[in-house]
Parts: structure tokens; C-alpha cells; sequence
């Protein structure tokens, strides 16, 4: 091969990606800032309820920074600290406050509007490869004709809400899923505007629970409002501590530590704990980027045996 | 639409182009540059107004792009899908440009470890100075200049040729 130019070549391999229409960017936009403006409003009622405790600041209109949502005592009242106080119930599978969400799932496609294809369709495919469901514009669920439904939840988002026309989570069984998912196993959450085949989400089961109604109920959270699972496990103390504090009664902390396995320049603050809920074990992240926006998230915690582990399987996957 | 919303969309459409091809150079696959570059771009529509006007929406955009790889261990073996329907993309890729036939280059560069995967490709594809890219990047100017050393000796090995960067 003859001498070649980075920048050339890059440019040449480059040169034939897809596009966008740019309005479809705007309305993941518009529908980000519709989140945040829901859990801002989260924040004022719960302010209310905590009058007694703390003295939040005055929300200064167009202030972007969360200093407005901060009590004076620095204990943690951003939008996440103030909705994690929705209580766990004893019973791990119940997990959606809303009444519009009852996260129940059928066997198989019982009751289901579905259809199959002998060849997969166009639209189901992504960079030629597929997945075991998609969902039609019309609403319909497609089931690849290479898998196998074990479970769905239909409408785990609210029709209507932000502009979802249909939607389902599936578990599944195909071989059309990487290698990472054993014997083809995943869990699939598709939605739909009712223009083109939308888009979703998908993951293994047992990452973070082995409860396939525990996990709709966490990847429709952020959207509907309420706190995600691992935002009900912990909390940062306070807007400044890097230590944490169960967030939810009956949440116990079993052992906690500071090594995330981010450098600084990723991590301003961070924290990793072992936790039991309901005779469940997880394993908890904790971090706060440098630019702001505390994340946390969760695993189970039958994929390691120590904090350690946890955090090396974390960072090796 | 309101005045807000033309901007983004007029900036949207002008230099989509530009930010996809940041993000497909320093995401380790296809799908998730996809992610990366809709995350990158729904954080600028939310500061849209205090960013636009200022000559800085596309360096506001890329600086979450070329970062944002860095959070993909956050969920380890999440697979997102992108959000955008795939009817609106602008048709299949011409042959010989899908993923699995995409040339040798990209794919040895996505399979650097991720720092030295964003200061070649700040470097020496996107020209910035050294200086530049720690500041894109928040670390030191002597850790992009290792980091971008050994990105590019490794692909110059892999590759079996030199690598002329000019």
C-alpha cells in the first residue's frame, strides 16, 4: 500500500455517512427540555413538603445552574434528590407509582397486536443487522423471524405523552443479538411516533436486575418524572459530599467506597457502594461529572463478589 | 417554529455533516456515534440560547461529542438504539461505504484505547494545536502529546506504512 495521508483517508472514509433531518433534532430537544421542566416542577412540590428542613434559594428565571436547588444546609435538593423520595414498595416487582404505568407483562404475545415477515423489513434494520423486535408506524409489533417473545408490556410509555404513538418492551430470545447477549436473550424497549419505526433501547438481562418489570419501570423513569432504580437505592449526602446515603427506607448500605475507576478530569466526585434491598443485592455508581449532572447507576449483584470487582467488571465490559 | 428553534435548525442542518464525522471517528462503532452525536446535539438545543450568536455552537457541540465516548463504560453492556427513525436517514450508504466494509483506517483508530483515539483525531485529522486539544479534552498538554504519539505509532505499526500527517 502506498504512503497515505490520515486526513485524506479519513475524509475519504468518511464521506458517505447518513443524515439527519435537522427538525428531528428538534424534537429530541423539545422533549428534553419538556423532561427537565417536569422535574423542575417535581422540585417545587417537593420543596413545599420540605419547608421545615431547609430554605431553598429563589429559582432566578433563566438561571441554568443547579445553585437554584440548593437548600442552604447543602443537603441534596435537585431534581433527582426530590424524586427519589417516591418509596419503594416491599414487593421489588412493584415498581411504578403512576397509575398509567402498571408494568404488567404478558406471556408470550398473548392479547398482543403483532406480525411477522419471512424476510426482515428495510425499516427494521440497522447498518444491515436486526433486532428482535421493531415496532411498524402504525403501532404494530414486528417480531423478527428469527426470534422468540417470551414476555411484553405493552404501552410502557404513555400514548400521547411525548408524541409516543405505540410502544412495547419485550424479552426476547434471538440469535440476531451480539455475543454478549447469553443464548440470545434481551430486553427490548421500542417506541414509535407513528412516523417511521422510532427507535428504543436494549440490554441484558441481569445487568442490573433479573426482574424484567423492574427494568420497564427503570428505562421509562426519566422520562415519566420518577427517580430510576438506582436513584432509589442511593444519593450523594449533600451537594458537595462524595458519600452516600440510602435514599429509599429499607435500603441499607452494606459497604461504600471513593474508587470509581474515573480520573479526575471524568469524575469532579464519585462514590461506589454495595447495597440489600428486599433481600436483593446491587452494586451502585455514583459520579459526578466535572460539568455537573450526577448520574448513578446500578448492577446487580449476582456479577461480582466485592466493591472491587464491581468496579473492575464495571470499567472492563 | 419560533426564532430560537429556526437557529438551531438552520445551524442543525449546516454542520450536522461536520459533527457525525467527529463523532464516527472517535466512537468505537457506527450506533453509538449515532448516540453520541443525538446526545451532543439535544444538549446544544437546550443551550441553544446562551450559545448561539456566539461563534461557539459548533465547539460547544464537539466538545460533548469528543467527551462524551469517555461515559460509554457508564452502562456497560447497554445497547442504545437511535432515537432517530431510520426512514429519515438520507437513504442507505452508497456500497462500499457500509460499516463492515468501511476501510482499514477508521477501523484501526476505533480500536485504539479511547484518549489516544481523540488526540489523533483532534490532532491530526481536525488540525487542532496541542494546546487546543487539552483544553477540548481537560487534561494536560503533555498527556496529549504521549497519548497522540502512541495513537499514531500504533496505527503506523498496524497499518504496516507511514502515516504522513502533514
Amino acid at each position: 500500500m502506498s504512503e497515505s495521508d490520515l486526513l485524506t483517508r479519513l475524509d475519504h472514509e468518511l464521506a458517505h455517512l447518513p443524515s439527519v433531518p435537522a427538525p428531528t433534532y428538534l424534537l429530541q430537544g423539545r422533549r428534553a427540555r419538556r423532561r427537565r421542566r417536569a422535574a423542575v416542577g417535581a422540585v417545587g412540590v417537593a420543596a413545599a413538603a420540605a419547608l421545615a428542613v431547609s430554605v431553598l434559594q429563589v429559582l432566578s428565571p433563566g438561571d441554568g445552574t443547579d445553585r437554584s436547588q440548593i437548600a442552604e444546609d447543602g443537603t441534596d435538593t435537585t431534581e433527582v434528590g426530590r424524586l427519589r423520595d417516591v418509596p419503594l414498595s416491599a414487593d421489588p416487582d412493584v415498581v411504578a407509582p403512576q397509575p398509567n404505568n402498571p408494568v404488567e407483562a404478558v406471556d408470550g404475545l398473548e392479547g398482543v397486536d403483532w406480525f411477522t415477515t419471512d424476510d426482515v423489513p428495510t425499516w427494521a434494520q440497522e447498518y444491515g443487522e436486526h433486532g428482535p423486535v421493531g415496532v411498524s408506524p402504525d403501532g404494530r409489533l414486528w417480531v423478527a423471524p428469527d426470534a422468540t417473545v417470551r414476555r411484553v408490556v405493552v404501552d410502557p410509555y404513555v400514548r400521547g405523552e411525548d408524541g409516543v404513538t405505540a410502544s412495547y418492551a419485550v424479552e426476547a430470545q434471538c440469535a440476531c443479538v451480539a455475543d454478549h447477549f447469553p443464548d440470545g436473550l434481551s430486553w427490548v424497549i421500542i417506541s414509535t411516533d407513528g412516523t417511521g419505526p422510532g427507535g428504543g433501547e436494549m440490554d441484558q438481562p441481569g445487568r442490573e436486575t433479573d426482574d424484567f418489570e423492574l427494568w420497564v419501570d427503570d428505562v421509562t423513569s426519566q422520562l415519566q418524572g420518577r427517580p430510576s432504580l438506582a436513584e432509589r437505592l442511593v444519593r450523594f449526602e449533600s451537594r458537595t459530599s462524595d458519600t452516600l446515603v440510602p435514599a429509599s427506607p429499607g435500603v441499607t448500605i452494606v459497604e461504600q467506597g471513593h474508587d470509581t475507576g474515573y480520573p479526575d478530569s471524568f469524575a469532579s466526585r464519585g462514590a461506589v457502594a454495595e447495597v440489600t434491598y428486599a433481600g436483593t443485592t446491587w452494586y451502585v455508581m455514583a459520579v459526578e461529572p466535572p460539568d455537573g449532572g450526577v448520574w448513578y447507576d446500578a448492577m446487580s449483584g449476582d456479577l461480582a463478589d466485592s466493591l472491587d470487582a464491581f468496579v473492575e467488571k464495571w470499567h472492563s465490559a | 417554529m419560533s426564532a430560537n428553534d429556526d437557529g438551531y435548525v438552520e445551524f442543525v442542518a449546516a454542520r450536522q455533516a461536520v459533527l457525525r464525522r467527529i463523532a464516527y471517528a472517535v466512537c468505537r462503532d457506527d450506533a453509538r456515534a449515532e448516540d453520541v452525536l443525538q446526545e451532543a446535539l439535544v444538549k446544544l438545543y437546550l443551550a441553544w440560547s446562551r450559545v448561539q450568536g456566539t461563534g461557539r455552537e459548533e465547539a460547544y457541540a464537539r466538545r460533548i461529542i469528543v467527551n462524551a465516548d469517555l461515559d460509554q463504560r457508564r452502562r456497560p453492556w447497554h445497547r442504545r438504539r437511535s432515537g432517530v427513525p431510520i426512514e429519515l436517514l438520507d437513504g442507505p450508504a452508497p456500497a462500499g461505504t457500509a460499516s463492515e466494509d468501511r476501510m482499514e483506517l477508521l477501523a484501526e483508530l476505533r480500536r485504539l484505547p479511547p484518549m489516544q483515539r481523540r488526540t489523533v483525531v483532534l490532532r491530526y485529522w481536525l488540525g487542532m494545536s496541542v494546546e487546543e486539544t487539552a483544553e477540548e479534552l481537560s487534561i494536560s498538554t503533555g498527556t496529549v502529546k504521549s497519548h497522540a504519539s502512541r495513537g499514531l505509532a500504533t496505527l503506523r505499526e498496524r497499518l504496516g506504512e507511514r502515516i504522513d500527517v502533514g
